[in-house]
């Protein structure tokens, strides 16, 4: 077991950087997800530790030694990849022992020790079998296997789930989580789906356009967002922005979003109490968002534009000057499109973000 | 239970076709191997007189290690030498050239000998072992073996390596040009998925590529089998079969036997022979890819 420490790692290809100056630490034992949309960096970041690229600046270490010039099979990480990699020539049993044959340890050894690997991820009756004669979520097993067979001291995961259908894949998600909490490996896995992210990692390191834009815990990155792209990656479906200006009213701070204002407590005013005038940008999470059919205190006037029922749940998109907003509203409530509705956004929930750079002020 | 006969009408003009220009000339030369040139039926009497001819299988050459050893005997050899030699040397420059910049380049320059008619290759090879403008002697005056230097396709006992040689240049290109396409399709996550699990690159290579490569060697071997069985043009411009047959080979025996002998039925004999090895190659490959 081991930790991992990565420092101001860059990455080039061409004139496009692909990471750029990334660092974090992954503790022994931790799980972290790289979380990003595509071409984000984070599956060059885990490639780069993998010692499948090598990095132009920066150093990775694994276990306090740095691996910068150690070759892969040196490195002992495992690997599993979005499509698996599973050699198709060869059979389950061979695929799973193939990591240990090549480091010659004896045949006996490795009997015991596919078997053991084989009966923990319960794919024992598949030993015989070619991949290709094996579903999605057993080829899944299988490279899942490979990787545990040799007890590598961290394993990387890049997109594990992506090609298993959403129930196997919902399914998968627990039982990785379980594993990787009994066996005690130190384990980096890149996703783009940050529901998966959230319920799996210890740890999320959300990046975008080669950039670190947040390390936290799931609850961090979800109740604390440092900028809005954290706040608009994060959750689903995705926060509502408003574009609003900061003012001035007997004292109190009020935020001015043209189709309705918001009075903010006094709580705030310590913050904000010299950004009068600043453009920034109201948000506020679909769940968060009060919808009531009567006009109250504090509501806003909007029209729904479509209603997404989700069983327990449902998903309200309305639109108000001119654009959609979605609000989650808990249980049932019968709306047609075109109907008018009230919201309330209640200001204990709110985020408010500077537009300009678009970090966080609240 | 009615027998429809739709189908069949649309494969008859490909049938007409293959029935007058394949299956009929097969047919009737075989069927002349059988007879006397005066149309008697005399069993397997030509057989026995042309496989023992010094041309088809000169045993006291083979017995003392001199050429001709018989045409057979040379097909054999071209065989044995050019089949490892032109498949390895496709595959190992087919791996070394794989991340190479402008590899394409000089896999084109080797592709040429496949282009190149082989009439135009046999008259090459000729050049390439002349004693005075040939390459290769020039390369062995260049290394210090200047006293080796001679026209290497006139001398009985070099004259059909020297062939072999020269087509294993003409040939090469294929296997590269397979293996390169093969080494293509080959997903690199095998290799990445390799590395970390700890093997070493000749590991990859016995343990990924080389299986996975399996089907391309299966092709190359048949279809170079299948080239050498029925060589003939490199050898008919280069050496004419000679020095004295030492360089002769079945489809130009054949071609002598009916041409120059006006045996048809001796040279049907040959036909018969060859049809029957190419076929049994073509079998086994057949067989296999099925199974596949």
């Amino acid at each position: 077991m081991a930790d991992v420490k990565v420092k101001n790692l860059t990455k080039r290809f061409g004139k496009v950087i692909a990471v750029n100056k990334v660092s974090f630490d992954v503790k022994d034992k931790e799980f972290v997800v790289l979380l990003g949309p595509s071409g984000s960096g984070k599956t060059t970041t885990l490639r780069l530790i993998a010692g499948l690229e090598r990095p132009d600046e920066g150093e990775i270490y694994i276990g306090g030694r740095l691996v910068n010039n150690i070759p892969p099979r040196e490195r002992d990480v495992a690997m599993v990849f979005q499509n698996y990699a599973l050699y198709p020539h060869m059979t389950v049993f061979d695929n799973l022992a193939f990591p240990l044959q090549v480091r010659k340890m004896p045949k006996k050894y490795i009997k015991a020790k596919v078997e053991e690997v084989a009966k923990l991820l319960k794919i024992e009756d598949l030993l015989d079998r070619r991949p290709s004669q094996l579903s999605g979520g057993q080829q899944q097993r299988v490279a899942l296997g490979r990787a545990l067979v040799r007890e590598p001291k961290v394993f990387l995961m890049d997109e594990p789930l992506s090609n298993l259908d959403a129930k196997l894949r919902v399914y998968m998600r627990a039982e990785l989580k379980r594993l990787q909490k009994e066996l005690g490996i130190t384990t980096i896995y890149v996703t783009h789906d940050q529901v998966e992210a959230m319920t799996m990692a210890d740890r999320i390191v959300v990046f975008h356009k080669g950039k670190i834009q947040q390390i936290g815990t799931p609850s961090d990155l979800y109740k604390k967002p440092q900028n809005i792209f954290v706040a608009g990656f994060i959750g689903s479906p995705a926060m509502n922005f408003f574009d609003a200006t900061l003012t001035y009213k007997d004292d109190f701070i009020v935020l001015d979003a043209g189709e309705f204002k918001l009075k903010l407590p006094k709580t705030f005013s310590s913050i904000l109490r010299d950004k009068a005038g600043l453009e920034v940008v109201l948000g506020i999470r679909p769940e968060h968002i009060k919808i009531y059919k009567e006009p109250r205190a504090s509501t806003v006037k909007c029209r729904v534009y479509v209603v997404e029922p989700l069983g327990g749940e449902m998903i309200i998109n309305f639109s108000l000057g001119g654009k959609i907003y979605k609000a989650r509203y808990p249980g049932e409530i019968s709306l047609k499109p075109d109907e008018t509705i009230y919201i309330e956004i209640p200001v204990k929930h709110i985020h408010i973000f500077n537009k300009k750079d678009g970090k966080a002020i609240i | 239970m009615k027998l429809n006969l739709t189908p069949y009408f649309f494969i008859l003009p490909a049938l007409i076709l293959i029935i007058i220009f394949v299956l009929y000339p097969i047919s009737a030369t075989i069927s002349l191997s059988f007879l006397s040139p005066e149309g008697y039926f005399v069993g397997f009497d030509n057989y026995i007189r042309v496989l023992s001819r010094r041309e088809v299988i000169n045993y006291d050459g083979i017995l003392k290690g001199y050429f001709p050893m018989g045409a057979i005997v040379h097909n054999a050899i071209w065989i044995l030498i050019h089949l490892p030699l032109s498949t390895l040397l496709g595959l190992v420059l087919a791996v070394l050239l794989q991340n190479v910049k402008g590899s394409s380049i000089i896999k084109s320059i080797i592709f040429l000998g496949m282009v190149t008619p082989l009439i135009v290759g046999g008259i090459i090879i000729r050049f390439t072992f002349d004693r005075e403008v040939g390459v290769v002697n020039m390369f062995l005056k260049a290394i210090g073996l200047g006293h080796l230097v001679r026209t290497w396709t006139m001398y009985p006992d070099t004259a059909l390596f020297s062939l072999i040689l020269g087509s294993v240049w003409l040939w090469t290109g294929f296997s590269l040009i397979l293996y390169s396409a093969g080494l293509a399709m080959i997903p690199k996550e095998y290799y990445e998925a390799a590395k970390i699990d700890g093997a070493s690159s000749m590991q990859i290579f016995f343990r990924i590529t080389l299986p996975l490569l399996k089907p391309v060697t299966t092709t190359v071997v048949t279809m170079t089998l299948l080239w050498e069985l029925k060589i003939f043009d490199i050898v008919y411009v280069a050496t004419y079969g000679g020095p004295g047959g030492a360089s002769n080979v079945l489809a130009l025996l054949m071609y002598f036997l009916a041409f120059r002998s006006l045996d048809f039925n001796a040279s049907s004999v040959i036909a018969t022979l060859l049809t029957a090895l190419t076929l049994i190659v073509a079998i086994v490959m057949f067989k296999y890819v099925v199974r596949k």
